[in-house]
């Protein structure tokens, strides 16, 4: 059995008491403050066909994880230490975006590290396609086209549709993909409403409450298929961190695809993204029936 | 490329491998007055990579927020730093003066809070890196 760890933190502090309950680690369990870096924990164990993966728990919020990428990082060797053995590494939300996003953890782990951004890219990709399908848009206005999701969405979405990478205006524009990666960029008076935005920022990309008439899409949404496994723990963490039982952030599939694949490298890592690793990506998990779903955001 | 008088090179050349190795260029490519985002093509999450690799390679904390917490700092009472995001007239002299290596010219009235990161120079880094390792000493 190949096996991949996937490492995350929690956005709450009360999330850390679920990493602590599958490992009975007492100081998440009771809420306390985590001693770093070794109170790292385990959420649950998941796996689909061959492949099974570990989900395991940075405790630092994602202020603390900005503040210091030093510990954050000793923090993601420690969880990966506590899922061991594994083959690869793959880094959820702020964990893929610093300490070098996914590179020094792979220097000093020794496993390839991959952090999500070509699945999200590709689930974006998909969720936008469909939109502009049904709705019958021609133009899309990608956000945040300077990053590295942003700007492999743009060129794959350019296969398709008119592309405008960070217009000045959203006049004339009813699809809306949202890639920036500090999030909060799109005050809500700029949208008119009749328009969907597929969002894949975190934090979200509109500064304040939907508009009216808006629709606001989760860009990285991705249905389960049957043969998908889980513990008991991974009920509790789908439902808890995820979008709902049968339905996980994209980025948790990279490192599994890339088991499952045979790849040796990781799918993203770093500032690039690039086109050819996210259509091997949606190749492969479209093939295992991982499809990525509308799904609205509150 | 000019350099400034007083510069300490052997400083300098790591904050310039810093930032080469962060935006995937050549370390040929960055100079002293390279505009980040402007010139080397960095956007917001390189900014992050880039503070991880100077504390790493100078053994140094960079505080987040750490040029407008210092910009604030030397505000006389009752002046603002900024009104509806755009920067009053004492918040960009304050600006100035912590960034000596940003042409004056560019702290321009109307500057907004979220525009500052487009003035940021490799010599910004250089003399943050300066100013921590001071402070450490």
């Amino acid at each position: 059995m190949r096996r991949f760890v996937f490492v995350v933190h929690p956005l709450v502090p009360v999330a850390r008491v679920l990493s602590g309950a599958p490992t009975l680690k007492p100081r998440l369990l009771l809420g306390g403050r985590p001693r770093l870096p070794d109170d790292v924990g385990i959420y649950c164990r998941v796996g689909f066909g061959d492949v099974e993966g570990v989900v395991a728990g940075v405790p630092m919020l994602p202020h603390e994880l900005l503040a210091d990428q030093e510990l954050a990082l000793r923090c993601m060797e420690r969880a990966v230490q506590e899922a061991a053995p594994a083959q690869f590494v793959g880094l959820g939300s702020v964990l893929a975006a610093i300490a070098s996003r996914g590179a020094a953890l792979e220097a000093l782990c020794g496993l390839p590290v991959t952090t999500g951004n070509a699945a999200t890219a590709w689930a974006a990709c998909h969720v936008a396609r469909r939109v502009a399908r049904e709705e019958g848009h021609r133009v899309v206005a990608v956000l945040g086209a300077r990053g590295g999701v942003g700007r492999v969405v743009a060129e794959l979405l350019g296969e398709e549709l008119e592309v405008r990478e960070d217009p000045e205006t959203l006049e004339g524009v009813r699809l809306v993909v949202g890639c920036h990666t500090s999030g909060g960029v799109l005050p809500p008076e700029r949208v008119s409403a009749g328009t969907t935005l597929v969002d894949v920022a975190l934090p979200r990309t509109l500064s304040g409450p939907t508009p009216p008439g808006v629709r606001v899409l989760a860009g990285e949404s991705v249905r389960l298929p049957p043969g998908w496994r889980r513990n008991g723990w991974g009920v509790l963490f789908h439902i808890v961190a995820g979008y709902g039982l049968n339905s996980v952030y994209a980025c948790l599939l990279e490192p599994l695809f890339a088991l499952a694949t045979g790849r040796r490298v990781a799918f993203a890592q770093g500032r690039r993204v690039d086109v050819a690793a996210v259509r091997a990506f949606g190749a492969a998990a479209e093939a295992a029936g991982f499809l990525p779903e509308i799904r609205r955001l509150r | 490329m000019s350099l400034p008088p007083g510069l300490e090179l052997d400083v300098y050349e790591k904050v310039c491998g810093c930032v080469a190795g962060a935006l995937g260029l050549d370390v040929e490519e960055v100079e002293y007055s390279s505009k980040l985002i402007g010139d080397l093509g960095a956007e917001s999450l390189d900014f992050l990579d880039i503070a991880f690799r100077l504390e790493r390679a100078f053994d140094i904390r960079i505080p987040r927020g750490g040029i407008e917490a210092a910009s604030k700092e030397g505000l006389a009472e009752g002046e603002s730093y900024e009104v509806n995001g755009v920067l009053t007239r004492p918040a960009l002299d304050r600006l100035a003066a912590y960034m000596p290596e940003v042409p004056p010219a560019e702290f321009r009235d109307g500057l907004k809070v979220s525009e500052v990161a487009q003035l940021f120079r490799v010599g910004t880094f250089y003399n943050l890196v300066i100013r921590l390792r001071a402070a450490a000493a």
